[in-house]
C-alpha cells in the first residue's frame, strides 16, 4: 500500500511531532523508551529516518560536533507536512479497523 | 573516560557511510551520559558494546520496513545456519564436548606434526635465494659413498666452475675464550672470507667479512647474536673490542643477526674467523657454494665432474677415486629425516580421518533424532540444497570450534616436544629454536579444518537430504533404516578398523625394531662413562710432546679422584660425533685390491680398552712401554682385519698411517669393533696407535665411575682445572646419554607414533561402538519380529556379532596394506625393522577384533534382552 508505515515508522514520526527541534538520535531514542519500554538501536533509528526522509517525511540537518558526541555532528531531524499525514492516515486506518473488536484493542 | 575504542572501530568499519556519524556520536553521547549519571565504566561500556552490535545488524540487516537494500540474503541465511548451528550444539553439552574434543585431537596433532615437518622439511633456509645454495660433498668413487670433507687447497678450483657464482667453505674452529672470570669454550668456525656475501646476509652490528679481508687477516673475528647477548650483555659499542681467542687477541668486527644461524645441519657457529693465509694448507673442509641464476645442479655436476678428472690426473697420489657431489643444500639436510616426517604425516592424516569418521558418525546419531525436524522443513518447501548446506554448516562449525581448541594444545605439544629434544638436535637443526605455531602452521591448519568439516559433514548431509522420502512414509522418527543406512555403517565401521589396524600396527612394528636398535651391543659398556673434551692451544702445547705430557698428568690426577675405577684419553670417543679418518698402506701387497685404503684413526692411551671396555682379541693392548721414542706400534678392530687381512695373523703385519714418510707400524693387537656413529651402522675398520707417539690437539676423556657419571662433573673439572686452569672441559656429558642422543630421531618417531597408535584405539572403540549401538536401537522392531518368530537370545547375539565380521576383515585388510606402506617407509629410519613381522600384525589385528567384541557387547546384550511386546507396540 502506498504511503503505508510500517510500526516502528509510526513510533518515530509520533516522537518527531512531540520533540519539535530538539529531535535528533538520542532523544528520539530516549522519548521511544520511555513511552513503550523498547530502547531501540540507533543503527536502526537512523536507517529508518533515512527511508523516511528519502520518501519526503521528514528532512535533516547537520548540527555542530560536541565533545561529548567524540567530535561528532549531530543530525537533527524534523518532521514535514507529508510526514505528518501519513501517519495520520495509518493511525486512522489502524483506529478504524480496531474499532469495537475488543476493549483492549480500542485505541484512543 | 573514553568508549570501547574497539567498539568503536569496529563501528566505523562496518556501519554503511552515511551512518556513521549520527550512530558513533549519540552512542559516545549516551556513553558520556550513563557516566554522568554515575554507572559504572563496565556498565556503560558493555551498553555500548550491545547497542554497537544491534546497530550494525540493524543498519545492515533487514527492519521492519520495506527492504532497506542492504545485507546479501545468502550470507544472511548462512549466518542463520551458523547461529542454529551454535543453538544445537549449546543444547546437546554431550554431543558438543565430544565432538568438539574428537575435532581439537585430530586437528591439534596434524598441526603440531605439520610444524615439526616444516622446520625439518619444508621450510626454505633463512638465507637469500637459498634454494641456490649448494653443499659440494667430498665423494669417495670406488665405494661411492660420501665424504663430507674436501681438502681447502681444492675449494680455488672448484670455484672455477661456470654454473656456480662462487664456493666457499668452513671447518670447526673451536675457540677458548679467555681474559674472562672463567674461561670458555665455543663452538666456532674458520669460514671462506666470501661465505658471508655468498649467503646474502649482512651483519647487525659492524660488518661481516667480505672479499676485503683477505686470507692472512687472522685478527679478527665475527660473534653471533646469541653470544653477543650472552657473554657480552648485548654491548651496542662492541666492534672494535679485542679478544682472547686460544690464547689469541682478536678484534670483533661484527655481529650477526638474531635468526642467523651458520652452518646448518652442523652445530650452529657462535663465532666465525677466516681462514688463515693464502698456501697454508688447512685439511679438509666443507664445501658450499651458489649455482648462478638459471643453472641447475646437474649442469654443476657435470663441470665439477671435469674438474674432479683433470684433479686425478694431475694429482693421482692424492685425488685418485675422488669426487665431488652436488647437492642442494635443503635437500642435504632434509634427505634423513624425510621417512620419518613423511610416515609420522601419514599417520596424523589417518589419524585426522578416523576423527572425522567418529564425528560423521555422531552427526549422523543424531541426525536420526532430527530426521522428524528435517523432514518437517523439507515438508514445509525447504529445498534439498538448503538442507544440505545447514548440515554442512553445523559440521563446520564444529570444525572451527574444534580446531581452535586443537591448535591451542599443538602449541602446547610442541613447547612439550621442543623441551624433549637433546642439545645435540636443537644445536643443528636451522629453525627448531621456532618450532610452534605460525602464519605457515596456522594456514595449514585452517585448510585441513575446512577440509576435515566437509569430510565430517558428507555422509550426515546426504543422509539428512534423504530425509525427504522417509517423510512421505510417514515413517520418520520411528525404527528407519534402509539399505543405504547400512552401508554407511558399515563404511563407517571398515574404515576406523582400517585406520586403527594401520597406526597400531605401525607403532608396532616401530616398537619391536627400535627395541632391538637399543637392544644393539655397541661393542663397549657406556654405562657409568663420564667423558668430556679438552682443546690444546698452539701457542702452549705446539710440542707433542708437551700434549702428551698433559695427557699424563691429566689422566693422574683424575685416576685419584674418590670414586673413580679408571680413566682414558682418546682423539675420538664413540658417539662423541666427531670422527677422523687415514688412508692406509699395509705391508705385503694385501691392499693392491683396494683403491683407497683407509681406516679410522684412534689415538689412545693404554688403559683405553679396559675403561671403555673393549674387549682384546687377540696380542696385548697398549703398555707403558709404548712412548714417544719407542717402537712404533698399532692395535686394529675386528672389521680392520677382515677387510684387509683376510685370515691372516694381524701380528705378522705393518701398517702405515698417511703419507709416505710417516713410519711403519707394527701391529701388535686386535680388540673387538665398537660401533663409532650410531647403533644401526656397523663398526669400521679402525686403527688404534698409542697417544704417546701421536698426541691429538683436542682429547678426549673417559672416566669410569663407581656411581652416577653425573656426579662426578665438578670433581672432574677441579682435578682438570689444577693441571691448567686456562682449559675448560667441554661436552661433558655421560656416554649412555651419547649413545641414546644417537638414536633420538628414531626414539622421538617411536614415542609419537605409539601415541597416535592408542589414541586410534580410543578413537575406533567409541567410534565402533557408537555405530553398532545406534544400529541395534534402530532395528528394535526387526529383533523384536526375528524374537517373535522364534529367535533365541543367542540367535540374535550371533546376528549382531555377525553383521560386525564382514567390516572387521575388510578393514584388517585395507589398514594392512596401510600398515605396511608405512612400515616399508620407517624401514629407512629404523634398518633393523621388520615392515612385515607376522607376530606384530597377529597382535594388533587380534587387538582390533577384542576391541570390535567390546564395543559389540553392550548392544548385542540389550538386543538380547529385547521386550517384544513393548517394542511392537511401541511401533
Amino acid at each position: 500500500m502506498r504511503g503505508s508505515l510500517g510500526e516502528f515508522e509510526q513510533l518515530l514520526l509520533l516522537a518527531l511531532l512531540g520533540l519539535g527541534t530538539e529531535a535528533y538520535g538520542v532523544t528520539l531514542r530516549d522519548d521511544i523508551e520511555r513511552r513503550t519500554g523498547r530502547g531501540p538501536s540507533p543503527g536502526a533509528i537512523y536507517t529508518a529516518l533515512d527511508r523516511l526522509e528519502r520518501r519526503g517525511f521528514v528532512r535533516s540537518r547537520l548540527g555542530d560536533p560536541t565533545p561529548e558526541r567524540g567530535g561528532k555532528r549531530k543530525r537533527y531531524y524534523a518532521l514535514l507536512p507529508a510526514g505528518e499525514q501519513a501517519v495520520r492516515a495509518s493511525q486512522e486506518r489502524l483506529r478504524r479497523m480496531s474499532h469495537g473488536l475488543s476493549p483492549k484493542a480500542d485505541l484512543p | 573516560m573514553t568508549p570501547p575504542p574497539v567498539a568503536r572501530a569496529l563501528l566505523a568499519r562496518l556501519l554503511p557511510q552515511e551512518l556513521r556519524e549520527p550512530v558513533i556520536g549519540d552512542l559516545d553521547e549516551l556513553f558520556a551520559r550513563r557516566l554522568a549519571a554515575g554507572w559504572p565504566r563496565r556498565r556503560a561500556a558493555a551498553e555500548y558494546w550491545r547497542l554497537a552490535c544491534r546497530s550494525v545488524a540493524d543498519a545492515t540487516g533487514r527492519d521492519d520496513g520495506a527492504p532497506a537494500g542492504a545485507g546479501d540474503p545468502t550470507m544472511m541465511s548462512i549466518a542463520e545456519d551458523v547461529r542454529y548451528a551454535l543453538r544445537l550444539l549449546g543444547h546437546s553439552p554431550a554431543f558438543a564436548l565430544s565432538a568438539l574434543l574428537t575435532m581439537a585431537l585430530g586437528i591439534g596433532v596434524t598441526t603440531a606434526v605439520f610444524s615439526l615437518a616444516d622446520v625439518l622439511l619444508f621450510r626454505p633456509l633463512p638465507y637469500h635465494e637459498p634454494g641456490r645454495l649448494v653443499f659440494l660433498l667430498g665423494w669417495d668413487t670406488a665405494r661411492d659413498e660420501m665424504r663430507f670433507n674436501v681438502p681447502y687447497r681444492d675449494v680455488p678450483a672448484l670455484g672455477a666452475a661456470a654454473p656456480l657464482d662462487e664456493v666457499a667453505a668452513y671447518q670447526y674452529w673451536n675457540a677458548t675464550l679467555s681474559g674472562r672470570d672463567v674461561p670458555e669454550r665455543m663452538q666456532g668456525y674458520k669460514v671462506s672470507a666470501s661465505t658471508f656475501d655468498m649467503l646474502g646476509v649482512p651483519a647487525a652490528l659492524g660488518r661481516a667479512f667480505s672479499e676485503a679481508d683477505r686470507p692472512g687477516d687472522s685478527g679478527v673475528v665475527v660473534i653471533s647474536d646469541a653470544l653477543w647477548r650472552r657473554v657480552f650483555g648485548a654491548d651496542p659499542g662492541i666492534v672494535g673490542r679485542r679478544v682472547l681467542l686460544n690464547d689469541e687477541p682478536r678484534v670483533i668486527v661484527g655481529v650477526m643477526p638474531r635468526p642467523f644461524e651458520f652452518p646448518v645441519f652442523n652445530f650452529k657457529g657462535d663465532l666465525w674467523v677466516p681462514f688463515g693465509p693464502a698456501g697454508i694448507d688447512e685439511g679438509s673442509v666443507v664445501a658450499l657454494g651458489r649455482l648462478a641464476p638459471g643453472r641447475t645442479i646437474a649442469e654443476a655436476q657435470a663441470a665439477v665432474d671435469g674438474i674432479s678428472a683433470r684433479l686425478a690426473e694431475a694429482l693421482p697420489d692424492t685425488h685418485r677415486n675422488r669426487g665431488v657431489r652436488v647437492r642442494e643444500m635443503r635437500e642435504l639436510g632434509a634427505a634423513e629425516a624425510r621417512p620419518a616426517v613423511v610416515a609420522l604425516l601419514v599417520a596424523v592424516g589417518l589419524l585426522l580421518l578416523l576423527a572425522c569418521a567418529n564425528i560423521a558418525e555422531l552427526l549422523l546419531a543424531r541426525g536420526v533424532v532430527r530426521q522428524h525436524e528435517l523432514a518437517t522443513r523439507l515438508a514445509l518447501g525447504a529445498g534439498r540444497a538448503r538442507i544440505v548446506r545447514q548440515l554442512l554448516t553445523e559440521s563446520l562449525v564444529v570444525a572451527v570450534l574444534g580446531s581452535a581448541l586443537g591448535i591451542v594444545a599443538a602449541g602446547w605439544a610442541l613447547d612439550a616436544l621442543r623441551a624433549m629434544l637433546p642439545e645435540a638436535v636443537l644445536s643443528t637443526l636451522p629453525g627448531i629454536g621456532a618450532l610452534g605455531i605460525d602464519a605457515r602452521t596456522l594456514g595449514v591448519a585452517t585448510a585441513v579444518t575446512v577440509a576435515a568439516g566437509l569430510l565430517a559433514g558428507v555422509a550426515p548431509a546426504w543422509r539428512g537430504a534423504r530425509s525427504q522420502a522417509l517423510a512421505r512414509l510417514g515413517a520418520a522418527g520411528r525404527s528407519a533404516g534402509g539399505r543405504g543406512d547400512s552401508r554407511v555403517r558399515a563404511a563407517l565401521i571398515v574404515s576406523e578398523i582400517a585406520l586403527s589396524f594401520a597406526l597400531l600396527t605401525t607403532a608396532g612394528l616401530l616398537l619391536q625394531g627400535v627395541g632391538r636398535l637399543l637392544a644393539t651391543d655397541p661393542g663397549f659398556r657406556p654405562d657409568h662413562l663420564l667423558t668430556f673434551s679438552v682443546a690444546l692451544p698452539d701457542t702452549r702445547y705446539d710440542a707433542p710432546g708437551a700434549r702428551g705430557a698433559f695427557v699424563d698428568q691429566a689422566l693422574e690426577r683424575l685416576g685419584a679422584l674418590p670414586g673413580v675405577v679408571s680413566v682414558a684419553a682418546v682423539n675420538t670417543l664413540p658417539f662423541s660425533t666427531y670422527n677422523q679418518g687415514i688412508g692406509i698402506a699395509l705391508d705385503g701387497g694385501l691392499t693392491d685390491h683396494e683403491d683407497a685404503p683407509a681406516a679410522n684413526l684412534r689415538t689412545a692411551t693404554p688403559g683405553y680398552f679396559e675403561t671403555l671396555g673393549i674387549p682384546l682379541t687377540g696380542g696385548r693392548t697398549f703398555g707403558a712401554t709404548d712412548q714417544a721414542g719407542g717402537e712404533p706400534v698399532a692395535i686394529v678392530n675386528g672389521a680392520f682385519a677382515r677387510r684387509y687381512l683376510g685370515g691372516d695373523a694381524p701380528d705378522r703385519h705393518r701398517v702405515r698411517l698417511g703419507g709416505g714418510d710417516a713410519p711403519w707400524r707394527r701391529i701388535v693387537g686386535t680388540v673387538g669393533d665398537v660401533r663409532h656413529d650410531s647403533l644401526d651402522q656397523p663398526a669400521e675398520p679402525e686403527v688404534y696407535v698409542p697417544l704417546a707417539q701421536a698426541p691429538p690437539r683436542q682429547v678426549m676423556f673417559a672416566v669410569r665411575t663407581m656411581g652416577d657419571p653425573e656426579d662426578f662433573t665438578f670433581p672432574v673439572r677441579r682435578g682438570l682445572a689444577e693441571v691448567d686452569g686456562a682449559l675448560p672441559a667441554f661436552h661433558v656429558r655421560p656416554m649412555a646419554d651419547a649413545v641414546r642422543v644417537s638414536a633420538v630421531a628414531q626414539v622421538l618417531t617411536l614415542r609419537l607414533m605409539t601415541g597416535f597408535g592408542v589414541l586410534a584405539l580410543l578413537l575406533a572403540a567409541f567410534g565402533v561402538h557408537a555405530v553398532i549401538s545406534q544400529a541395534v536401537s534402530q532395528r528394535g522392531r526387526e529383533m523384536a519380529v526375528r524374537v517373535a518368530l522364534g529367535a533365541s537370545p543367542a540367535d540374535l547375539a550371533r546376528h549382531v556379532l555377525g553383521g560386525a565380521i564382514g567390516p572387521l576383515l575388510a578393514g584388517l585388510v585395507l589398514g594392512g596394506a596401510a600398515a605396511a606402506g608405512l612400515g616399508a617407509l620407517l624401514g629407512g629410519l629404523v634398518p633393523g625393522m621388520d615392515p612385515s613381522d607376522p607376530a606384530t600384525f597377529g597382535l594388533s589385528g587380534a587387538v582390533l577384533a577384542a576391541l570390535v567384541l567390546v564395543a559389540a557387547a553392550g548392544p548385542t546384550w540389550r538386543a538380547m534382552r529385547t521386550d517384544t511386546a513393548a517394542t511392537l507396540k511401541a511401533e
